[in-house]
């Protein structure tokens, strides 16, 4: 989705707000839309959504210089809808560091347009992935596999940065942390289904973990 | 942060708690040499960086009995190795710079009545090890800027928070331990936000991870905690490998379920879906 709407607007401030004033209107509307706090609201998730994208675009100034004069120089051209993963030539030379391992200059190049489209989404996903930032990779990976469902790559992408947290909460299961089911569910519950049918009273001890309280 | 960089004790055998808290004993003797105050300051979070320095890089241990201020009728077992001090040192900082951190943003005078009195031993410290202490202060202060200015991308404070522990691992010019130290850091830091996030949101209180949904943080935090289990593999650790592993699969959770899992208790305990 590209992002049409002036950032400021949807923010509230004026385009000459200071940062302060920005990031004081942006932790209210947090507050005010925050998902978790209205669960199950698919208008809030929806404006959540559309804070962040603002937020972002502010804090980057992306919507700004392109504002000043056209600052995108890579114009022309989006990606594909669905299908294998082949790019655009708009963004050729961010996929070219990205191969060579530049992800600092990808991330620059990135940050450089107002785009927001999925290819953006995907390639923005492998740099912070490259630099550590594993938040935001995941983040953005998903963000390119909601706008493209059918994009193969995409999913291929989201599947490779979830791998380690699944290898993870496998090792961990043998530890006694909680597994991360889909429920959340205590362990011993887990345990119970896996093992017999109905045999398990472990509803006891969920996570007793005693972090060691003084000696 | 102080509080995550821990182990579980019923996941350890007896003899390995015996172990791990004669540890936490020979660093609190440390500490003592520095004065009351820097005692008050002990932490199973630089009991972890004494054993695994110890771990990796090698060198004798002294074992023996002491006195115990809080407990004295009984003296009590300690360990300690040839980073002993180092951690004392490191515990000494990091505690000082977190007090000012907080006289600072909070204006809290209680901080800063116990940040003057550490000051002579973390001043003594930081002569010791100026590069830490140099790292420790910078890292602080540009996560108090950005959560100042309400930077919403929690990658940019934990990747200093990670620098700031990379300081504390940048001994023995260890490349591995250097990286095992920048995964902690930015697991703990992203750890500490996930705990506070339902707090601060309600407070309208900056929190890092505003811009995720906490149904997203169990595999955000997953993937943080792989990527630092990996480094510590990486490591080569000769020693306490249960006590670490302890503490990167499980121990590092302990405040997230504390906080978290009661909800998870609420569940349908039979007839779940399968893992």
């Amino acid at each position: 989705m590209l992002m049409v709407q002036n950032p400021y607007s949807v923010l509230g401030v004026s385009e000459n707000a200071s940062d302060e004033e920005v990031a004081k209107a942006y932790k209210a509307l947090a507050k005010k839309y925050h998902p978790d706090l209205h669960p199950g609201d698919k208008q809030a998730e929806q404006k959540m959504s559309e804070i962040n994208a603002a937020y972002d675009q502010i804090k980057t100034g992306s919507w700004k210089s392109a504002q000043q004069g056209g600052s995108d120089p890579f114009a022309g051209g989006y990606g594909r809808p669905s299908g294998q993963y082949s790019g655009t030539p708009r963004y050729a030379h961010i996929r070219e560091c990205l191969r060579i391992g530049e992800y600092v200059m990808a991330l620059h190049y990135l940050n450089e347009t107002r785009d927001r489209s999925a290819e953006w989404y995907y390639l923005s996903a492998i740099a912070n992935s490259g630099v550590g930032n594993s938040l935001t990779a995941i983040n953005h990976a998903r963000q390119a596999v909601e706008q493209e469902p059918g994009n193969t790559e995409y999913v291929r992408l989201m599947n490779i940065l979830s791998h380690g947290g699944r290898v993870y909460e496998q090792r961990s299961a043998t530890y006694g942390a909680p597994c991360i089911c889909p429920n959340s569910l205590c362990i011993w519950a887990c345990l119970a289904y896996l093992c017999c049918s109905g045999l398990s009273s472990g509803l006891g001890m969920c996570y007793g973990a005693n972090p060691g309280s003084g000696v | 942060m102080f509080g995550y960089v821990t182990a579980v004790k019923n996941r350890l055998t007896d003899e390995q708690w015996r172990r791990y808290s004669a540890f936490y004993c020979g660093l609190c003797r440390e500490l003592g040499k520095r004065g009351i105050k820097a005692r008050a300051t002990l932490t199973y979070d630089m009991t972890m960086l004494e054993m695994l320095l110890g771990g990796v890089l090698g060198g004798e241990e002294t074992a023996g009995l002491m006195r115990c201020p809080a407990a004295p009728v009984k003296k009590r077992e300690f360990v300690s190795n040839s980073f002993v001090s180092y951690a004392a040192d490191m515990n000494v900082l990091l505690a000082s710079y977190k007090l000012l951190d907080d006289w600072k943003d909070d204006g809290n005078l209680l901080s800063a009545a116990g940040f003057r009195l550490l000051s002579r031993a973390a001043a003594e410290a930081a002569e010791r090890y100026p590069e830490q202490s140099a790292t420790v202060k910078r890292e602080l202060e540009a996560i108090s800027a950005l959560e100042a200015a309400g930077e919403n991308n929690p990658d940019i404070p934990a990747a200093c928070f990670g620098r700031l522990m990379e300081g504390l691992f940048s001994v023995g010019n260890n490349c591995a331990l250097i990286s095992f130290g920048h995964s902690l850091g930015r697991l703990v830091y992203i750890m500490d936000a996930c705990v506070d996030f339902e707090g601060d949101l309600r407070h309208k209180k900056y929190n890092p991870m505003t811009a995720y949904k906490k149904a997203d943080f169990e595999l955000l935090l997953s993937t943080l905690a792989y990527d630092c289990a990996e480094k510590y593999r990486a490591l080569g650790c000769q020693r306490d490998n249960e006590i670490m592993e302890n503490i990167l699969y499980c121990g590092v959770w302990s405040r997230y379920y504390k906080k978290y899992g009661s909800e998870s208790k609420e569940g349908d305990a039979y007839g779940s879906k399968p893992i």
